[in-house]
């Protein structure tokens, strides 16, 4: 990896992080969900900034190729983050029902 | 005498509620009604608070298994010993409704389906291709529970206190008669069916459409296997 390629990942990678802490600081983020994308920053820009780090990874862990390494783990974490995002939109949607219908019960008393 | 309520979820049904309560009123007066407007765009909430019908208003819409919850929920409050759904399209005949709880009054059983496939009450038996899709289910019920029930996907059906209140807890969203039918089986109620006469639905769309037929059919197969799946006990 050139230096300069290096470079720009590295400022993509802290643009990112910079972008989850302002949303978190904004409250449009609650810290509970952030964690595990500045826990994918900060993996970004530690396999960046050490040399060879991931090419060392993929050797240990006996990937044939780099980017075969990158391409699986990336996969795998989106994989878990999106289910983990079905878990909570599935217990919200119960939780959102339950408010409706209390809510709508105690309205209708309130008519009466 | 058991104080009933009869549950009726209707969405966008201002041609068919009204003559539906009166139609309940005319054939059972001891029982309370309560109409369930979910979210209606229509007329519905309109017809209700005009006649003086007892109606509670979905502040959103939530199809027709949270709809019918909430009538659960109410008749919990309310502390009622039995209660029925009815739809409100027009499509059950209310002079069932003294025959549908009927066992439950007598202690011979939990819970009662209205079934338009057992003797030949109702000439309206739906179309075939959800008579098949029917069938299937209800074979499907056979294999995991093996018990026969004729019209899994029947909206006319009355339950007992202790079903009000395991409703009130837990009843499946999307298409809940057949799943919440299976949780019943399996956690050992004693379910009866009996013959009722439905009719074709007057007017509006039925809430099963054509053409989410075979994710129906899908999302109910799964269903009944992941229920079975479950452990039983009351």
């Amino acid at each position: 990896m050139s230096f300069t390629l290096r470079m720009e990942l590295i400022i993509f990678s802290i643009l990112f992080m910079i972008l989850i802490l302002w949303n978190v600081k904004n409250e449009k983020i609650s810290m509970k969900y952030a964690i595990i994308w500045l826990l994918c920053g900060f993996f970004m820009i530690v396999s960046i900034a050490i040399p060879n780090f991931i090419e060392k990874m993929s050797d240990i862990i006996g990937f044939e190729t780099t980017s075969n390494m990158v391409f699986f783990f990336g996969i795998i974490i989106l994989l878990f983050i999106s289910f983990n995002l079905t878990l909570i939109v599935s217990k919200q949607s119960l939780t959102i029902r339950k408010l409706i219908q209390e809510l709508s019960i105690i309205n209708s008393k309130k008519l009466k | 005498m058991k104080k009933v309520i009869i549950i009726i979820p209707a969405f966008n049904e201002e041609h068919n509620i009204l003559e539906t309560v009166k139609d309940i009123k005319i054939n059972c007066d001891f029982a309370d009604v309560v109409v369930i407007n979910d979210a209606s765009k229509d007329n519905t909430l309109q017809i209700c608070s005009d006649n003086s019908i007892n109606y509670i208003n979905l502040i959103h819409n939530l199809g027709i298994g949270g709809a019918v919850q909430t009538g659960y929920k109410y008749a919990l409050l309310n502390d009622y010993d039995i209660a029925i759904q009815f739809d409100g399209d027009g499509q059950h005949d209310a002079k069932y409704i003294k025959k549908l709880i009927e066992p439950i009054i007598t202690g011979k059983s939990d819970f009662v389906i209205g079934s338009r496939f057992i003797g030949n009450l109702s000439k309206f038996k739906s179309t075939p291709i959800r008579r098949i899709g029917i069938k299937i289910i209800s074979y499907l019920i056979k294999i995991f529970t093996k018990r026969k029930i004729t019209d899994p996907t029947s909206g006319f059906r009355a339950s007992n206190k202790q079903i009000i209140k395991l409703f009130a807890e837990y009843y499946p969203s999307e298409y809940p008669e057949p799943e919440s039918t299976i949780t019943l089986l399996k956690k050992g109620f004693i379910i009866k069916e009996i013959p009722v006469e439905m009719r074709e639905r007057k007017s509006g769309i039925s809430s099963i459409r054509s053409w989410k037929n075979v994710y129906y059919m899908v999302n109910v197969c799964l269903a009944i296997i992941i229920n079975s799946l479950k452990r039983g006990g009351k």
